[in-house]
């Protein structure tokens, strides 16, 4: 028995010393690899990039090289998928396996890959009673004026729509969906899970992000897309070891670009269980980088901005931290305008870049599973009701590109151009796209004004002395450096006439001052 | 009746206006608005959390003795341990830090009550038990398992040694009187401290596998319990200790 130290010391080590993990081993060419486009990609995505001027295929299209590929699976534990578009294999490797894989004439770089969590961005879900479900128009679909679109027959009809999530259950049976089974426009489905083409297992998240853009329960639109086609991907499992996950995403949205998709929407990812905040700045995780990708070769990815709202500080998630990518906070409307979601997480980045980009309810009806009506909570669900308002944009305007679309959609929220790190531009208004004239300015509702040492805005409130402070809407203000990046950033209900904004010893000369009250925009330079 | 039926009518009203939308509440019911975001532009990197540099984190730990007992020493399965302890982390690299966990603890050995008995003496009664009540200091080594994760504590191994200093052990006996008896106390219980024959000194090695708040642990004791002498020397209690131990933070 007194052995048993060294048996302990023995059992530890063994352990130690065979310590695998995931890595990313990027080659250093394609030599010798041949690809042809015209038979690789569907039409949608030959067609796709020749709206955006691009070649049918560039170097990032063609596969990796075979050999190289089997040369690092012999060396290496475990392989992944083989990225064409980073010309990167995922390896599962020992330190020492590692050292073989590196030491490959063809071996580029090698990365660590993140111990990869896909966390669905939802919070709460019940099923809810019929007699709300009307509501469901006013909270998620009027809150965009997603009815103006449904008016003009506007549904993101030839427009496809990429879904990345962790199972649709019950997507086939719901009725919610009986149209869109009976049209025929869920195009193709993969699970990059169990490498098998029913997606209609794991879980319903995806589906109920689904119903966020073409759920019809009775006579009631959940969403805005209810003409498109979608594919639909499975990337995750809900629970259990995510360990090669990062390669399912990266696998999901190269098979999306394959099949012509216009649109991906993502309402998950990883959070700090996977990175460090410092580390969600847009360059370091790689599904952050295929977001940027996807956006190079013509396809608008809408993503979640995450549920770590609370006391996390700004926290933007991946890949909605990538400066292409389309970041959707939630919020709720409150006094006419939009008010961001306690769940939502705000920006701005990790290397301080503005994000949201823009936000919509998150707060909203759904169906899925079994369910035709339930209500649900989360970033997850903002960000289809985005990407379906985006398909219905696509559809009205066929030629714009993914940029000019991202663009558009900033230009389009209902605070633009004012800006801020919980709010974006504020909800996407479908009055931007459909009216031919923009509607006037309002009259003057508030006048900014200084002295030497403040700057204020004074309000002309309706009525006159009131007893009571009246709210007659939220002033939103923001103090932001030469550079365009805010110091601070305001939200107020207007109570008084006069309104204090800045004190200027506080800044420095060349610092602006923005304001956004009820549609009218001001700014002043301190 | 009819107070009740207004009642039932107001709240009727009442709870139709809490389902009303936000925007048909008359404003001034609602709360006002009042936001103030200072932007951080410095973005400071924390040094400490689950994963960096620094970590304190409260355990507690619940074992149970395993391991043949010898002769003349029985122990009885209910035997336990358990202790609360103070853990802090100091990374070293992504996959390996150093640990120091101070805790307090108690434990408690049932003895068996046979005829080969012989610790710490040969009379038997109705129940035996040793209790010692320590202060530790861990130290040890944890490697992950997972070494590129985000802030978390991630799936580890530890090994390294303790040692602990028993302030306080108890020898505790209970008799019963005998039943045909009708005076006296109908049970005895003899506590007896400062026992002359414990070390009250221990050191040992320890290893666990964890991942996040649970880990399964063991310790095994080098040193021996009791005092020997040229004469005599007891049979020793079992040496190691099999438990989990949770943590919190």
């Amino acid at each position: 028995m007194k052995k048993l130290p060294v048996f302990l010391l023995l059992f530890c080590f063994p352990f130690a010393m065979c310590a695998q993990d995931a890595y990313w081993i990027f080659f250093s060419d394609k030599k010798g690899c041949t690809f042809d486009p015209q038979t690789y990609f569907a039409p949608g995505a030959l067609e796709r990039r020749a709206r955006h001027g691009l070649p049918a295929a560039d170097y990032t299209d063609y596969p990796v090289n075979e050999h190289y590929i089997q040369q690092v699976t012999a060396a290496a534990t475990e392989t992944g998928y083989a990225s064409r578009w980073f010309n990167a294999v995922e390896v599962t490797a020992t330190p020492e396996q590692l050292k073989t894989v590196s030491a490959l004439p063809f071996v580029k770089e090698v990365m660590p890959a993140a111990q990869f969590r896909w966390e669905a961005c939802a919070l709460k879900n019940k099923t809810a009673a019929d007699s709300i479900l009307p509501r469901a128009t006013e909270k998620q679909v009027k809150i965009l004026q997603g009815e103006r679109f449904l008016e003009r027959g506007i549904t993101g009809k030839g427009v496809t729509v990429a879904i990345l999530d962790v199972g649709f259950v019950g997507y086939k049976t719901n009725s919610a969906f009986e149209e869109l089974i009976f049209n025929g426009q869920i195009k193709l489905t993969y699970d990059f899970v169990s490498k098998a083409e029913n997606v209609d297992v794991g879980d319903t998240h995806g589906t109920e992000v689904l119903s966020c853009m073409a759920g019809i329960t009775g006579n009631t639109n959940l969403g805005m897309a209810t003409g498109a086609n979608y594919l639909l991907a499975r990337i995750a499992k809900p629970l259990g070891n995510q360990q090669l996950a990062e390669s399912r995403w990266l696998a999901a949205m190269e098979w999306a670009d394959k099949n012509g998709a216009h649109i991906i929407n993502n309402s998950g990812g990883p959070n700090t269980r996977s990175y460090f905040p410092e580390q969600m700045d847009g360059k370091t995780c790689l599904i952050s980088r295929a977001g940027n990708m996807a956006a190079r070769k013509g396809i608008l990815v809408v993503s979640a901005a995450g549920n770590e709202g609370g006391e996390a500080g700004p926290l933007i998630l991946p890949p909605s931290d990538a400066d292409s990518v389309l970041c959707v906070g939630a919020a709720e409307r409150k006094r006419g305008n939009c008010l961001r979601s306690s769940f939502s997480s705000y920006g701005p980045t990790a290397d301080l870049r503005a994000k949201p980009d823009v936000c919509a309810p998150g707060d909203v009806q759904t169906a899925g599973g079994s369910y035709e009506s339930g209500e649900d909570e989360g970033t997850s669900f903002s960000s289809p009701l985005v990407a379906g308002f985006a398909a219905c944009v696509l559809q009205l305007q066929p030629s714009i590109t993914c940029m000019e679309l991202f663009a558009a959609l900033k230009k389009s929220g209902s605070l633009y151009p004012y800006f801020d790190y919980y709010h974006g531009t504020g909800f996407p208004q479908a009055s931007y796209f459909l009216d031919s004239t923009k509607p006037a300015p309002p009259t003057e509702l508030f006048k900014l004004d200084s002295d030497f040492f403040t700057v204020w805005a004074e309000f002309k409130l309706p009525g006159g002395d009131e007893e009571e402070p009246v709210s007659s809407g939220l002033l939103y203000y923001a103090v932001e450096d030469a550079s365009g990046r805010l110091m601070e950033y305001h939200i107020v209900d207007v109570l008084n006439t006069k309104i204090t904004v800045a004190n200027r010893r506080d800044y420095n000369s060349d610092y602006k001052v923005k304001l956004f009250y009820k549609g009218q925009y001001a700014e002043m330079v301190l | 009746m009819q107070r009740w039926c207004f009642s039932m009518v107001l709240l009727l009203l009442t709870a139709s206006t809490a389902n009303a939308q936000e925007d048909d509440v008359p404003p001034f019911r609602n709360p006002n608005v009042n936001i103030h975001v200072d932007v951080d532009t410095t973005r400071t990197i924390p040094t400490y959390g689950e994963n960096r540099r620094w970590f304190i984190n409260q355990t507690y730990g619940l074992y149970t003795r395993f391991g043949p007992n010898e002769t003349g020493a029985k122990t009885l399965g209910r035997s336990i341990m358990f202790d609360y302890g103070i853990n802090t982390k100091l990374k070293l690299w992504s996959w390996d830090a150093l640990c120091l966990n101070v805790n307090v603890g108690q434990e408690r050995w049932a003895m068996a009550q046979d005829s080969q008995k012989i610790v710490p003496d040969t009379l038997l009664h109705k129940t035996e038990r040793f209790q010692f009540n320590r202060l530790q200091g861990e130290f040890y080594n944890r490697i992950n398992l997972d070494r590129h994760r985000g802030n978390i504590i991630g799936t580890y191994l530890e090994f390294g040694v303790y040692g602990n200093w028993m302030y306080h052990n108890l020898h505790i006996t209970r008799d019963s009187s005998d039943a045909t008896t009708t005076t006296g106390p109908k049970l005895l219980k003899v506590r007896e401290t400062k026992l002359p024959y414990i070390n009250p000194l221990q050191y040992g090695f320890v290893a666990r596998f964890g991942s996040e708040y649970f880990a399964l642990s063991a310790t095994w004791r080098v040193s021996d319990y009791f005092k020997s002498n040229e004469t005599f020397a007891y049979p020793e209690l079992p040496r190691l200790w099999f438990g989990f131990v949770l943590s919190a933070y």
